[in-house]
């Protein structure tokens, strides 16, 4: 349905001779990861409010009813503030009069970012070409992602929200054998159908429990295969990081191995103590021949071990401050819990402090529950 | 994001400097591989003005540094603030590139 308004639109808007060397002012953002809107900005502007008749509808309760006005002022697009009760800001600064929207700004609207592009008629075809590959590729990324475990000893819940561009995150769970259970996520460095592919290739090894003569229940021995397997040099320049756990129930033991990754934290029942587990390895497929380390503990009952990739931590805030990993566990361990939906519940913290712009890689949060 | 290369006796020297994210390394990554895989000799970079490094930068260090090797050159980071030696320190980076505090430092492990 959008993609039929979109074409309507920008078939009125070339018919009244709109174009401007055959150039478009669009309103672009991402709805999910699965959908994309573009308004392109005609000669009577576009409002944007939380109800119709605003033209851009923004179902979201820090949403005036009409929140901004934008529209084409000479060889410019300008936004104008409507009286919104939470503000209208351009690249993070707040609108108190008509402001000069640049082409590559970000307008911030409620928890909305929308971008500012000015693009051809066939760059709007491309894009949408582009895009819609992009959301293929995205679906089969999720479509290898495993469930949401509720009903058993070790809960599992996780948030993943490929970014516009479509990083190279995965990740997966499940029971290796007897009372195995593993749990992994790789990021791959890159953007694009490429680094997608490279992470579904990772991913059917490991979720098949099958590289070839290795015990799956020894992290180190898991990413000396894997480094072994997908080198870069032969994988189009492509490197990942991996985090790799396997949990015995019988024992309570946690073993596990990082390559290149960041920790993964374990955070006790009461969030009192959130603990670092990372070993010290390097990137998979940047050197062959390097040997892995892993280490062990025991997981007390309740403690909940969160897994995810650096584009959950790696942004900037709305006062300009780079984050670091140190930023996003103190979200863990503050904040009120959402306990029937955690996950989701600090991807909305994390979207609350960043600088729009910078939300600009894969969102990809695990979340195990050992009781 | 800049990249200046200049040349120190047999020894290349690229200075990066400001944010080394994704979109920055699509702007710089060519200068920096052009500018210093074709000549062939050990090379030092100076990071004491990034700020941030992203996956992508890594990969771009990585790829320059490999495509050295090739020629039996060496590649050594120098400089590198706290809040970008902690990436670095996370990717266990080191464990191939070389990395050290100072340029004089750097220097002399090149001139060894």
């Amino acid at each position: 349905m959008a993609d039929i308004d979109q074409t309507q639109i920008v078939t009125l808007a070339r018919d009244i001779d709109l174009v401007a060397g055959d150039r478009l002012h669009c309103l672009e953002y991402s709805l999910s990861a699965d959908s994309e809107e573009r308004h392109v900005i005609g000669p009577l502007g576009l409002k944007i409010g939380r109800t119709s008749p605003a033209d851009i509808v923004i179902a979201d309760s820090e949403v005036s009813r009409g929140h901004c006005m934008v529209t084409i002022v000479g060889e410019d697009v300008v936004v104008a503030d409507l009286g919104s009760t939470n503000g209208t800001y351009v690249d993070g600064t707040r609108v108190t009069a008509p402001t000069v929207l640049p082409v590559g700004s970000v307008l911030q609207v409620g928890n909305r970012s929308i971008k500012h592009e000015w693009r051809t008629s066939s760059e709007i075809k491309q894009s949408d070409d582009f895009n819609r590959e992009l959301k293929m590729a995205a679906s089969y990324v999720r479509a290898l992602l495993p469930e949401p475990v509720t009903d058993q000893s070790i809960r599992a819940r996780w948030t993943y929200l490929p970014s516009a561009k479509l990083g190279g995150d995965a990740f997966g769970y499940g029971h290796l054998r007897d009372e195995l259970f593993v749990c992994y996520l790789v990021d791959v460095a890159g953007h694009g159908a490429g680094a997608a592919m490279h992470a579904v290739a990772i991913m059917n090894q490991l979720r098949q429990h099958a590289l070839p003569n290795t015990d799956m229940a020894d992290p180190a021995a898991v990413l000396r295969r894997l480094n072994e397997l997908f080198q870069m040099d032969e994988h189009a320049g492509l490197y990942f990081t991996i985090w790799y756990g396997v949990y015995d129930g019988a024992t309570r033991r946690l073993e596990y191995a990082s390559g290149g990754h960041h920790a993964s934290y374990l955070v006790s029942r009461d969030r009192s103590e959130a603990m670092p587990l990372r070993t010290r390895n390097t990137l998979i497929g940047a050197m062959p021949g390097i040997q892995y380390k892993s280490d062990s503990l025991i997981v007390p009952n309740g403690h909940r071990l969160f897994i995810f990739s650096d584009g959950v931590y790696e942004i900037i805030d709305k006062d300009g401050k780079q984050w670091g990993i140190a930023d996003f566990v103190a979200l863990l361990q503050n904040g009120p819990e959402d306990h029937a939906d955690e996950t989701n519940r600090l991807y909305r913290e994390v979207c609350a402090r960043a600088r729009p712009d910078t939300l600009d890689d894969d969102f990809s949060l695990v979340m195990l529950t050992f009781d | 994001m800049d990249v200046t290369i200049t040349e120190i006796g047999s020894v290349t020297k690229a200075a990066l400097a400001g944010r080394l994210d994704s979109a920055q390394v699509g702007v710089v990554e060519s200068q920096f591989t052009s500018g210093i895989i074709p000549k062939e000799q050990d090379t030092l970079v100076d990071l004491s003005s990034v700020t941030f490094i992203a996956s992508l930068g890594i990969r771009m260090l990585l790829t320059v540094a490999r495509g050295l090797s090739r020629h039996g050159a060496r590649m050594i980071l120098f400089g590198a603030t706290p809040e970008v030696m902690e990436i670095l320190e996370t990717t266990a980076l080191s464990d191939i590139i070389p990395v050290f505090d100072s340029e004089g430092d750097a220097l002399a492990e090149v001139s060894a």
